[in-house]
């Protein structure tokens, strides 16, 4: 990795009006991922004191700043009970206290990545995502769309609503990545169920979101594990992945409706 | 490039290169406490504190501390030697390349927790890796270590 610039706004307005300047220009989050990247950088412009690094409430809600770090989600005092502490739990196992210390809420969401534990739980909470040029969006959409380099992702939005949810993953060893990740959540006729690291992206499964609100987590297993889609990686195969699911997924509803 | 920052309590003036990490930038200014392993955040050796908080330096640019303030085991040598004790003590030092990134740490984890359990402590010092001890020596060490303090 070669940068040659290496810039640091002082706001996310600053931010936007540099990579305006500098179109090759590569936004460092945590840094964790840019770091082991191969490609050549020539700017960077690193968030570290542009002032995104906050969760906190809002008359709506929470908001997690772009630059909000994974300990800082599992330490917020606002996030312990928010729907059952699953924005906590979700992270909570990452690596170690370090890598939790640096990798980023926007890092992570730019990213798309495939086995993003996070990515799952949000899916789940009806996240939204807010980015400098094209503004406000629900968080299914925006990974819906081609990343554009040149946009910033400034903060996330959770909406005031009082989510009973579960959390469940599976790691071959402690703090790996995740083999399966699942989050469902419940808030009076809404009803999410979220599986991710398939290993691809955490999707909704609509199914098994109306077992859920009839309340049969068995069905919501079934239903869940027959209609995603789960494919090999070096962790795990395919048809172990749709095993794990209807496991993981009974779980996380049965906990849900208790 | 220039940068400004307090380390170890001093405030200093590096010249670096943009590409540098900060694990890179100390180790070539002399700072060689902190160990470079894995080279990919993953293992913990590197572990300095960024503004108090525990960070793998491997993955830290180094830029990004301008104005910021850095502490590495060459600046808490009262606490690394009492660590380094009880670990000696407990058979927990075998070939010491991870301790240095351990002591930072237990160091961090003093300030933030107030008289952690037992699965507090593993959680805490998960991203620290040792290959030579098995830990469970290890925890014998820091519990010792923590008792002490006390
Ligand atoms: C050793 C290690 C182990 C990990 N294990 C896990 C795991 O088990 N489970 C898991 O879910 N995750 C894991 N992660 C991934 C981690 O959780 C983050 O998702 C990842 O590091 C990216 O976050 P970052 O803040 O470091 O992003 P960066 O590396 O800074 O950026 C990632 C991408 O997003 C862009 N970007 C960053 N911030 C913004 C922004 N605000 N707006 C627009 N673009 C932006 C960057 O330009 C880059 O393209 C692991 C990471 C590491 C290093
Ligand atoms: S060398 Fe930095 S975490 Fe391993
Ligand atoms: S003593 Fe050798 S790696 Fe820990």
């Amino acid at each position: 990795m070669t940068k040659q610039l290496y810039l640091k706004p002082r706001s996310a307005a600053e931010a936007a009006a540099l990579l305006a300047e500098h179109r090759r220009a590569v936004i460092i989050g945590g840094g964790a991922y840019v770091r082991l990247g191969s490609r050549r950088i020539d700017v960077a412009v690193d968030l570290y004191d542009a002032g995104l690094d906050y969760v906190r409430r809002t008359p709506n809600g929470l908001e997690l700043g772009a630059m909000a770090t994974f300990r800082m989600l599992e330490t917020a005092p606002e996030l312990q009970d928010y729907a059952d502490g699953i924005l906590v739990r979700c992270v909570e196992r990452i690596v170690g206290v370090q890598v939790r210390n640096i990798t980023t809420v926007g890092g992570t969401l730019f990213g798309r990545y495939g086995f993003s534990n996070l990515i799952t739980a949000l899916l789940a909470l009806d996240a939204e995502v807010a980015l400098h040029h094209a503004g406000r969006m629900p968080l299914g959409d925006f990974l819906a769309t081609k990343p554009d380099s040149c946009d910033l992702l400034t903060a996330v939005f959770l909406p005031d609503q009082v989510w009973r949810a579960s959390w469940q993953d599976m790691t071959r060893t402690v703090n790996d990545y995740a083999v399966l990740n699942v989050a469902a959540a419940r808030c009076g006729d809404q009803a999410r169920v979220v599986v991710g690291a398939r290993p691809g992206r955490g999707v909704r499964c609509p199914e098994a979101e109306a077992a859920l609100l009839a309340g049969d987590a068995d069905g919501a297993a079934e239903v869940a594990a027959s209609t995603l889609e789960f494919g090999n990686d070096v962790r795990a195969g395919g048809d172990y992945r749709r095993e794990l699911c209807r496991t993981l997924v009974a779980r996380a509803t049965a906990e849900v409706l208790a | 490039m220039t940068i400004v920052f307090t380390l170890n309590d001093r405030e200093v003036t590096w010249e670096i290169e943009p590409t540098e990490t900060l694990l890179q930038a100390l180790r070539r200014n002399g700072l060689v406490g902190a160990k470079e392993g894995c080279d990919t955040a993953s293992c913990g050796v590197c572990t300095v504190l960024l503004d108090n908080k525990p960070v793998p330096s491997c993955a830290v640019p180094a830029a990004r501390v301008d104005g910021h303030t850095v502490t590495t085991v060459e600046g808490v040598q009262d606490q690394a030697r009492r660590i380094g004790e009880a670990m000696a003590a407990e058979g927990a030092d075998q070939c010491g390349y991870c301790t240095p990134g351990l002591v930072m740490s237990l160091v961090a984890m003093e300030k933030e927790l107030d008289q952690p359990d037992d699965e507090q402590i593993r959680s805490y010092l998960a991203g620290n890796m040792c290959r030579c001890s098995g830990y469970t020596s290890q925890m014998r060490a820091v519990r010792k270590y923590l008792g002490g303090g006390r």
